[in-house]
């Protein structure tokens, strides 16, 4: 099975398995998703607050913190409703 | 039976599993029994197929192409996601994705799409799963012989990091 890493502008975006990205090693892929992993739990535990920041390894905290923070921001509608598809809701079309 | 009672047998066998009609040589026969997958499988006379994982590092709303590695536009792409505890999002989350190709679809008043394109998704606070069509062209992003996008329908959607996309990817053989 062939693993891959997908960076921009040099960071890490995804990894995975199949075609596309970097080909990396078995090993190298494992040691990543771990670490995907555990940041994302922590990220999701201190968003649901059963942490506080200082439950987070001191180098991860900045980028935890981050995750957080964008989390508590992500959008709940559709900002980029068209005229188009507007209409479409009130005629009781697509959406 | 006869030595070739029992080789048109064999050959008989083969066809059968691989939708072939033509005439087998013991030569063509080893190769042909090679080529069958185990397990119930698609044999390869009917469609070639490619699956592997896609998984971000971190929260994103973006729509991302993932490499599927066909060298042909494929016939049909479903994604879906893992273990996933949808109970930390506050908002809606992208667990699956398909795209059936060749039926021409109605997105708005003035937008068709080429192909199904179907979402599930798990929607905001205590909503529901519910299975979606993209709202517009924006979401539907484009099947190519490389890529096909893991679409979503609007843009409230994400997919979250450190999930496992797992996705597979069929192109039919001509006449399937």
């Amino acid at each position: 099975m062939r693993h891959y890493k997908m960076l921009n502008d040099g960071y890490l975006v995804a990894i995975g398995t199949g075609a596309g990205g970097v080909e990396i090693t078995e090993e190298e892929y494992n040691a990543l998703l771990s670490e995907i992993r555990e940041k994302a739990a922590l990220a999701n535990q201190m968003y649901k607050g059963e942490i506080t920041i200082d439950a987070v390894p001191a180098e991860w905290q900045e980028e935890i913190q981050q995750r957080v923070n964008e989390r508590l921001t992500e959008i709940d509608d559709d900002p980029d409703l068209t005229a188009e598809e507007a209409i479409d809701i009130i005629l009781g079309g697509a959406k | 039976m006869a030595l070739t009672d029992k080789l048109k047998a064999i050959a008989d066998a083969v066809r059968a599993k691989t939708g072939g009609t033509e005439l087998l040589t013991l030569d063509q026969m080893a190769a042909a029994i090679g080529g069958i997958s185990g397990g119930g499988g698609l044999p390869s006379a009917v469609a070639t197929v490619t699956y592997g994982d896609y998984i971000p590092t971190v929260d994103t709303n973006s729509m991302p192409d993932i490499e599927h590695g066909l060298g042909a536009v494929p016939d049909i792409v479903v994604a879906w996601c893992g273990e996933l505890d949808c109970s930390g999002y506050s908002t809606t989350t992208l667990i699956g994705s398909a795209i059936i190709r060749g039926i021409t679809t109605r997105l708005s008043s003035s937008a068709n799409s080429e192909n199904a394109n179907i979402c599930l998704i798990k929607e905001s606070g205590a909503g529901s799963v519910r299975v979606v069509s993209p709202s517009s062209q924006s979401y539907v992003g484009t099947l190519t012989e490389s890529v096909f996008p893991l679409q979503k329908n609007s843009a409230a959607v994400y997919i979250r990091g450190g999930v496992s996309y797992h996705w597979i990817a069929v192109k039919l053989r001509e006449g399937v």
